[in-house]
């Protein structure tokens, strides 16, 4: 199907309903503002049952299978993780109390918490780390071991709560890695019958899983014996599967549910229902992007895919398609994550400037344009976001067709290299280096064309070398340097901002942090 | 009666035969594979390749097929790609859901459909067919997803009468469950009752026209016994037919309803292993959809036999 280059003003309330299965799940980097409507004289409802609208069905309950990362906002009620990240990105203690890396970078130990115990009471324990290891990185099933095998080679017990990892590549990465799927451990008892993991999910997690309609509805039971007595001040958890965006708005006015996220002009709607909001400050790690393969059209000059940069007007696609809430930006990490480069002065990617396009393209010797062929999932966001650039790049004299296709045809046609561009988003993720490697070397999932540079893979071995995370922020400023000195092959459009809306008897909801609403959930309480 | 139903059913195997073929068939037309979403968000080709391999989906098709058949008789609906669940477990949750829905929309759109159509049938050129027809016009009319979202507004989130998502079991009481079907049985079932009006409309002005019915009010016969015994049993035969073809369609409409009030039912399972490429699911799915078409197929027939008795020799 081929769509001509023209802006529909129609398309937009669409869009909006539409990014929330995309941005649902990114999460948020600065703090909120206070909620409206809150009581100061309430307290917890410790018996509470809270109901959570929520958009992605997991993909698996046991967390070393699982093929998304939008999985986990829903498995870290389940699984804890060995480490978490604070509001910019940097590792805390969690499952694991402290770690360290020797000098020599060939191993990585970690203390684990005492008192910490799966739902099936049993320790989480250096064996039970140790043999969590040693599943993700041999299972032929395991999802995570693509992760883990290029950094660790075995695990071994040091002493009862005591793990070393044995590294065969640079390890500094581990404590944001360990944040999320490669980190959530499974009881020992689990490790035995995985098979039964996929409907019997033995967590460390704080809830424990009763009754599950898969797609539908999820009943979690808060543990008493959860080792961190402050998260999650309520009994019962409801995690409902609602993917329309106006069915999630309608149970919250209905009374049917007690926080959902929102996109777009339902934020206003909710606040006309008397249902509190809360908007991040920030931006989110997911992001709205533009690939390009670099061995086809004309992708391969870099004053053509700066061109592109600059003949995109990112503040037109956050107001017009996102409501506002996209950030707009050319850098892959947003402004307060420590991936992100302060230093780096990217304006001339960044900024809307069709006259700096025309003259860059000319300098390329495209004075008069040329044409390629976009790939867009089917879905309506991707198709509004790629009308916008098709007009964009259609004043700078650039045509663009655009194949509109499912989603899953629209990403393989790019991997395997049949397409030239590709419209499209990243979900995030705890730790940066995943997609630095996808997007900057050769043959990865997000650089087809190969596009790098001689010093490429040293910088982005750079950021893993350390843990300390003014060290890593120090190499992530000279990788993205490198990037832009090279030109990267994605456009980056904006990055989410995500918007939640609850009852007015929700408190403390913070989506701020790289785990977004999974940490709102974590430390808000409701007073009925 | 019972060769006639022994032959409707022996007739049934080999469409089914036919239709898993044909179901299997155009899991490979469409684009893309399980393999891809499995690999996860960032996964190269080559990693995509690897996991094709690791989920048996680089064999041949032939030999995937008839594994799948051999499994599919011995009462086995394989395993979900995705999740790892038992497909069997999915339709047994997701069943009930949508054969509740189906059946309180045919259920209202049957009764409302047939006695609108007999009304405006006896008063044909009436101010009141008149009005009922234009009534019906607007039920064929009107996108079912959109009545949907109207009815939410109106009667969860404005007057508060029904639940606007959700589903509740027959097992947690009848009015719970009937109160979470009305809204969405309702929507789906608004065509149905449109298109089962007209035919019922048609029929009746035609049966009226006939030769008996003038004897039979010649023969001073009271209108309720004219209408009730021979007007309206004459008059079913092509009602049932539409009854028939909307019960199928109706499973299809279930889709979109499923997703506007969150109904965890087939519609919503098949959206998503569509979505994820989860072939096992899908196939599942068509499987057991199939059944449900010709189980209706065949009461459709039966009930031919039963107004017609020259179906039943022939």
């Amino acid at each position: 199907m081929r769509v001509s280059p023209s802006l529909r003003a129609p398309l937009r309330a669409a869009a909006v309903l539409s990014a929330a299965l995309v941005l649902a799940s990114c999460s948020s980097i600065a703090p909120d503002s206070a909620p409206p409507g809150t009581d100061d004289d309430a307290t917890a409802n410790l018996e509470a049952t809270v109901t959570y609208g929520g958009v992605v069905t997991p993909s698996s309950l046991d967390p070393h299978k699982g093929v998304t990362e939008n999985d986990l906002p829903f498995l870290r009620y389940i699984y804890d993780t060995l480490t978490t990240v604070d509001e910019t990105g940097a590792p805390e203690p969690f499952l694991a109390e402290s770690w360290e890396l020797a000098e020599d970078g060939s191993t990585f130990t970690m203390t684990m918490r005492e008192g910490a115990t799966f739902v099936d009471g049993a320790a989480v324990d250096a064996a039970a780390v140790a043999a969590n290891f040693e599943r993700m990185l041999n299972d032929p099933d395991s999802t995570v071991a693509y992760v883990l095998a290029p950094i660790v080679e075995s695990a071994e017990v040091v002493d009862e709560l005591t793990v070393q990892l044995n590294l065969i590549g640079p390890g500094g990465a581990l404590p944001t890695l360990l944040a999320s799927r490669a980190g959530m451990m499974v009881s020992p008892a689990g490790l035995e019958d995985p098979e039964s993991l996929a409907t019997t999910p033995l967590g460390a997690g704080a809830f424990a899983l009763n009754n599950a309609v898969p797609g539908s509805r999820y009943s979690l039971e808060r543990r008493d014996d959860y080792w961190d007595e402050d998260a999650y001040r309520y009994k019962n958890l409801e995690y409902l599967i609602q993917v329309d965006t106006a069915t999630r708005l309608n149970a919250l006015q209905a009374g049917e549910s007690t926080l959902t996220a929102v996109v777009g002009p339902q934020k206003d709607e909710a606040e006309a229902a008397d249902l509190s909001t809360w908007q991040s400050a920030g931006a989110s790690l997911g992001f709205t992007r533009f690939s390009m393969n670099t061995q086809r059209s004309e992708f391969e000059d870099k004053r053509v895919r700066q061109a592109m940069n600059a003949a995109v007007n990112r503040e037109q696609i956050a107001e017009t398609l996102y409501s506002g809430q996209c950030q707009p930006g050319a850098q892959p990490f947003p402004e307060g994550y420590f991936a992100h480069s302060d230093a780096l002065d990217d304006a001339a990617w960044s900024t809307y400037d069709p006259d700096l396009a025309e003259e860059l393209l000319a300098d390329a010797g495209l004075a008069d344009g040329f044409s390629f062929t976009a790939v867009v999932p089917s879905l309506s966001i991707y198709q509004n976001v790629a009308q916008v650039m098709q007009s964009n790049f259609a004043e700078v004299g650039i045509t663009m067709e655009l194949e509109v296709m499912d989603a899953t045809q629209a990403r393989q046609n790019f991997v395997n290299g049949s397409a030239d561009a590709l419209v499209g988003t990243y979900g995030g993720g705890t730790d940066p280096g995943l997609y630095a490697t996808s997007a900057y070397s050769p043959n990865s999932g997000d650089n087809p064309g190969g596009l790098t540079t001689p010093n490429m893979a040293e910088l982005i071995a750079g950021t893993q070398r350390s843990i300390d995370i003014a060290d890593r922020k120090a190499a992530y400023e000279d990788l993205m340097a490198e990037v832009f000195e090279m030109g990267p092959a994605q456009i980056v459009i904006c990055h989410a901002i995500g918007v939640h809306a609850g009852q007015p008897f929700v408190h403390d909801f913070d989506q701020s942090g790289p785990l977004g609403a999974s940490q709102g959930m974590r430390d808000m309480w409701v007073s009925q | 009666m019972l060769i006639f139903v022994a032959k409707r059913v022996l007739a049934a195997i080999p469409v089914l035969f036919i239709v898993t073929l044909l179901a299997f068939a155009l899991v490979y037309l469409i684009p893309g594979d399980a393999a891809v979403v499995a690999a996860g968000e960032n996964a190269s080709a080559e990693r995509i390749q690897e996991v094709r391999v690791q989920m048996g989906l680089d064999r041949p098709a032939i030999v995937q097929y008839f594994a799948w058949m051999g499994n599919l008789l011995s009462g086995d609906l394989g395993t979900s790609l995705i999740s790892g669940h038992s497909n069997s477990e999915a339709m047994i949750n997701a069943i009930p859901v949508t054969l509740s829905l189906t059946l309180v929309a045919l259920a209202w759109s049957l009764v409302v459909g047939s006695l609108i159509g007999i009304f405006t049938g006896l008063y044909q050129g009436s101010w009141i067919d008149r009005a009922l027809t234009a009534l019906t016009t607007l039920g064929l009319a009107i996108p079912s997803f959109w009545l949907a979202l109207l009815l939410v507004v109106g009667f969860s989130l404005q007057m508060r009468i029904f639940p606007a998502t959700g589903y509740a079991p027959l097992s947690d009481g009848v009015l719970p469950w009937l109160s979470h079907l009305i809204l969405p049985a309702f929507a789906l079932g608004t065509t149905t009752a449109a298109e089962i009006a007209r035919q019922t409309r048609a029929g009746v002005v035609d049966v009226l026209e006939n030769d008996y019915i003038r004897t039979a009010r010649a023969k001073g016969l009271p209108p309720w016994i004219i209408v009730g015994k021979h007007t309206t049993k004459n008059a079913a035969i092509p009602v049932v037919t539409v009854f028939g073809l909307q019960a199928a369609a109706l499973v299809g409409g279930s889709v979109i309803i499923e997703q506007v009030f969150a109904l965890p039912g087939l519609g919503s399972l098949a959206l998503r292993s569509i979505l994820e490429r989860d072939f096992p699911v899908i196939q599942a799915f068509v499987v057991v959809v199939t059944i449900f078409v010709l189980v209706i197929n065949l009461l459709v027939d039966i009930s031919y036999a039963y107004f017609n008795p020259k179906v039943r020799q022939s």
